[in-house]
């Protein structure tokens, strides 16, 4: 085997787990713990949907030859990581929110 | 506009956001305390140098094919991010077993917390 075979199926096998591993998140998250009802939930359900979006493809094609080669598919995994994207910059306001709110607040005149 | 020009731009965003994000959290929250703050800082991470390899590829001409170290910096890349999603959800279902027996759910605390005294 080559380093660049090598490399590949490295490479492979590590979106393979982390579609798995996205997948076991967004199950567990929504289902355990219900994360759906808080905000940083929702957020975290977004951009792990989308990681999965954007993996899911590649799973497909190792497993079944799947053609990603179609302008369809190009735009589809624009969508995809521009999910990541935004869910991330979601999570970005609510961390200063959050932040913010627990400041430490001015001692009060007597 | 062709979807290859947009594929580099939304992960400019991704990237930019990542960054901001690794930086705020890092700089503002006290991450480091608790086992989801970790898990989620190696997560971002794993994401952050994800985007980062897709960012070098196009103005480096770099490829997985033809440079070998490129080709290893992507695969340690996603596995940085394998192993955060992994450690996140070994988090959360532990947390989730442990507030199940104590009768409350971790990972709830969306930071909506009241501010009247009332926990």
């Amino acid at each position: 085997m080559t380093q660049a075979q090598l490399v590949t199926d490295l490479g492979n096998d590590a979106v393979f787990a982390a579609c798995a591993g996205s997948v076991a998140f967004l199950a567990a998250y929504i289902l355990l713990a219900r994360g759906y009802r808080t905000e940083i939930g929702r957020a975290l359900i977004v951009m792990d949907a989308g990681l999965t979006l954007a993996l899911g493809p590649s799973v497909v094609h190792r497993l079944t030859g799947l053609s990603l080669a179609s302008i369809g598919y190009a735009w589809y995994f624009v969508a995809s990581i521009a999910v990541v994207g935004l869910a991330t910059w979601w999570r970005v306001w609510f961390v200063l929110k959050v932040q913010w709110r627990g400041r430490p607040k001015p001692p009060e005149d007597p | 506009m062709p979807p290859g020009i947009l594929t580099s731009a939304v992960f400019v965003a991704a990237f930019a956001a990542l960054s901001v994000f690794g930086s705020a959290y890092m700089l503002l929250a006290p991450w480091f305390r608790n086992p989801a703050g970790r898990a989620l800082m190696v997560m971002s991470t794993g994401f952050w140098l994800v985007s980062l390899a897709e960012l070098l590829r196009h103005p480096f001409g770099l490829s997985t094919a033809d440079s070998a170290p490129f080709a290893w910096f992507q695969v340690a890349a996603v596995s940085v991010a394998v192993v955060g999603i992994g450690w996140i959800t070994k988090v959360l279902i532990k947390a989730q077993w442990h507030g199940r027996r104590r009768g409350r759910r971790y990972f709830e605390d969306s930071g909506e917390r009241r501010h009247d005294g009332h926990p």
